[in-house]
């Protein structure tokens, strides 16, 4: 059984008079000890959905539609205080950015206490203590960062402390959203290959959201590709990225200039994202597609598989050809 | 030996950017005043006509300031820049429109680089006035529309009287290009010009900047943390390394033979697109050091999978490995 199984989730910001269909339809099935990576550029949604999910999103101003199954429970249709519950004991989230939640006048150690101390409430000094310096030392820190203050960590150093807050809990999912994306390639690479090292040590679940194709490439399993806020194809990694079915995957790739082999010519996609304040009528990326017909401007297409756990949203695939 | 001197558009020799940085701090007992930040610390290199020298290296380790240096947005600390065989300081000084008509620079962040009150045909008219294109403003107007044109903005009519905030992250930079381009310079610095952009709208803009640097034989220098970017548009590398040029080449060279071991680590830790290629990730440890005090030996022996006794000593000269090829380390 999926450990979180996303069914239509809709997500729509309410901008003054304008409505924003940030997701639109997303379906996702997530297996237990999947590590899950979602690409797509700035503005395809793929935040919007991992927060929405979580409703983390101001709820005045969106509106979320759907099912997010997470072992049974529809986590959108819990009441805060049961959501309280789970959030990071079942699942947590690193932001791009986390390492600025972090507050900056108090010491490393007692924040992290804290954030123990909402969940396990009867715990003494000593057992939470010894609890983040076992996290610490999860995240390859050394233990002075216990008495450290923010400023005198480097980034990279903050992003793991953010990491080792996440898995404080042994949470069953981890939602890593840009985690990597303000770091060094060197640093990146550290931490990458630590948070693969915690994914087999504490069985974690693992949604990785990025723009970085070679970091799913590198340490996913599955991936899902997001595009103006529809998933258009998705499937296994090694499927995926070898050979990409939808255009706009086949465009996506063909834009990272490769670091080995011959200087083929870089080609871009022309056009630029559809306004997402207009529902769209045919399918998201017919704008830009360079094979796309009439059908394709008039009608959405559906998700079809094209093999093994592998599926496409593109009328060229299967039919017509 | 003269048409070879000709040929050079920049000289760089020995260029130093150091920071004075005031705080009290205590230091082996002492207490100390001031510290010296020594963002880039003797950087030497010579640009062709035409040429591309992609600088890489990880935030902090002076790339970028080594291109304000390179155009004088800041005066350098010590060493020499020479433009055509003369002195840049010199040249500024004489006759700023020339210099800045010599040099000139694409900055990352497209947002930041204009005005926001001013229109896109302000933006671009304003340069082509200070350095007297164009006689009339008709003739200025036909110009703006024109390379607008060519490069995809179209129709041209309809943009120039948007303001920055009306166009996208992609145009703007595109826009951010052409007017550097415009005053044909000899010798341009792009400081990370596509790492704001989204994937796919990239390889348009690096494509766009790569064909006129080559119709207008603009020699580059092209700052990049992004490897592969780097390796399809420059002919050249450097890698820097704590304000300090660890290794130089040809660009396949460089990067699929390194020698110097920082070059080696920065290159198999670069991910690639292929989920089924074997990946050999040699691994350091620790963060990259401020460029405070970094000591005698060097400055990467710290971090260096195979350090000997000498590095810890001596900072190591810039050998000729292979002919091209400079490296400065102990182990070779």
């Amino acid at each position: 059984m999926a450990l979180l199984d996303l069914k239509h989730i809709n997500i729509t910001y309410h901008v003054g008079p304008k409505n924003v269909y940030a997701v639109q339809d997303a379906n996702l099935a997530i297996e237990p000890q999947d590590a899950v990576g979602i690409v797509g550029e700035s503005g395809s949604g793929k935040s919007t959905l991992a927060m929405g999910i979580l409703q983390l999103l101001p709820d005045r101003v969106t509106t979320i539609e759907g099912e997010a199954i997470f072992e049974g429970v529809d986590l959108l249709k819990l009441s805060r205080e049961e959501l309280n519950k789970r959030r990071w004991t079942d699942i947590s989230v690193v932001f791009q950015k986390s390492m600025n939640a972090l507050s900056p006048v108090h010491r490393i150690g007692k924040q992290m206490e804290d954030v123990y101390r909402i969940h396990r409430p009867q715990a003494d000094k000593n057992e939470a203590q010894s609890r983040v310096i076992e996290m610490l030392k999860v995240v390859n820190l050394p233990e002075r960062v216990y008495r450290s203050f923010p400023h005198e960590l480097s980034g990279g150093m903050m992003q793991r402390v953010s990491i080792a807050l996440s898995l404080l809990f042994n949470p069953k999912l981890l939602v890593l959203d840009e985690a990597t994306t303000a770091l060094d390639v060197v640093t990146q690479g550290q931490i990458l290959k630590e948070i693969m090292a915690l994914q087999d040590q504490f069985n974690l679940t693992r949604i990785m959201i990025t723009h970085d194709v070679s970091v799913v490439a590198s340490t996913c399993n599955k991936i899902a590709v997001m595009y103006a806020g529809r998933m258009l194809e998705m499937g296994y990694v090694k499927d995926v990225l070898v050979k990409p079915k939808h255009p706009y995957t086949q465009g996506l790739l063909k834009s990272f200039p490769s670091f080995t082999g011959a200087k083929e010519e870089l080609r871009g996609i022309p056009g630029a994202l559809p306004d997402l304040s207009v529902y769209p009528t045919g399918c998201v990326f017919a704008p830009r597609c360079p094979y796309a017909t009439e059908k394709c401007r008039g009608e959405l297409p559906a998700m079809q598989s094209v093999g093994e756990c592998w599926h496409a949203a593109c009328h060229m695939l299967g039919g017509e050809g | 030996m003269e048409k070879a001197k000709e040929q050079l558009v920049l000289e760089v020799k020995d260029v130093k950017q150091w920071y004075t940085q005031k705080l009290t701090a205590k230091k082996n007992g002492k207490t100390i005043h001031k510290q010296t930040v020594k963002a880039v610390d003797g950087v030497s290199f010579s640009l062709k006509k035409g040429e591309i020298l992609g600088v890489i290296g990880e935030s902090g380790c002076g790339k970028s300031t080594l291109g304000r240096v390179l155009v004088h947005l800041e005066n350098c600390t010590a060493g020499e820049i020479r433009l055509f065989g003369e002195s840049a300081e010199e040249m500024l000084k004489k006759d700023p429109l020339r210099f800045r008509r010599t040099c000139q620079m694409v900055f990352q962040n497209p947002f930041d680089t204009f005005d926001p009150r001013y229109t896109l045909k302000r933006i671009m008219e304003e340069p082509m006035k200070l350095h007297h294109i164009g006689s009339s403003e008709a003739e200025r107007m036909q110009i703006i529309l024109d390379i607008l044109e060519q490069s995809g903005l179209h129709p041209a009519q309809d943009y120039i009287d948007r303001h920055p905030h009306e166009l996208s992250g992609g145009q703007l930079q595109r826009i951010s290009i052409l007017r550097s381009m415009l005053l044909n310079p000899a010798f341009m610095v792009a400081d990370e010009p596509v790492s704001m952009l989204d994937v796919s709208i990239r390889a348009d803009i690096i494509g766009m900047l790569l064909q006129l640097a080559r119709e207008k034989e603009t020699a580059m220098v092209f700052i990049s943390h992004d490897i592969a970017t780097t390796r399809y548009i420059s002919d050249r590398v450097a890698v820097m390394y704590l304000g300090r040029i660890v290794e130089m080449g040809e660009t396949d060279e460089v990067l699929h033979n390194p020698l110097h071991p920082y070059t080696r680590v920065l290159i198999s830790n670069c991910a690639s697109l292929d989920p089924n290629e074997e990946r050999n990730v040699i691994e350091v440890t620790g963060e990259p050091p401020t460029p405070i005090d970094n000591g005698p030996g060097c400055y990467f022996a710290p971090r260096c999978f195979c350090p000997i006794e000498k590095c810890a000593q001596e900072y190591p000269g810039m050998v000729e490995a292979a002919p091209g090829h400079f490296v400065a380390c102990h182990c070779l």
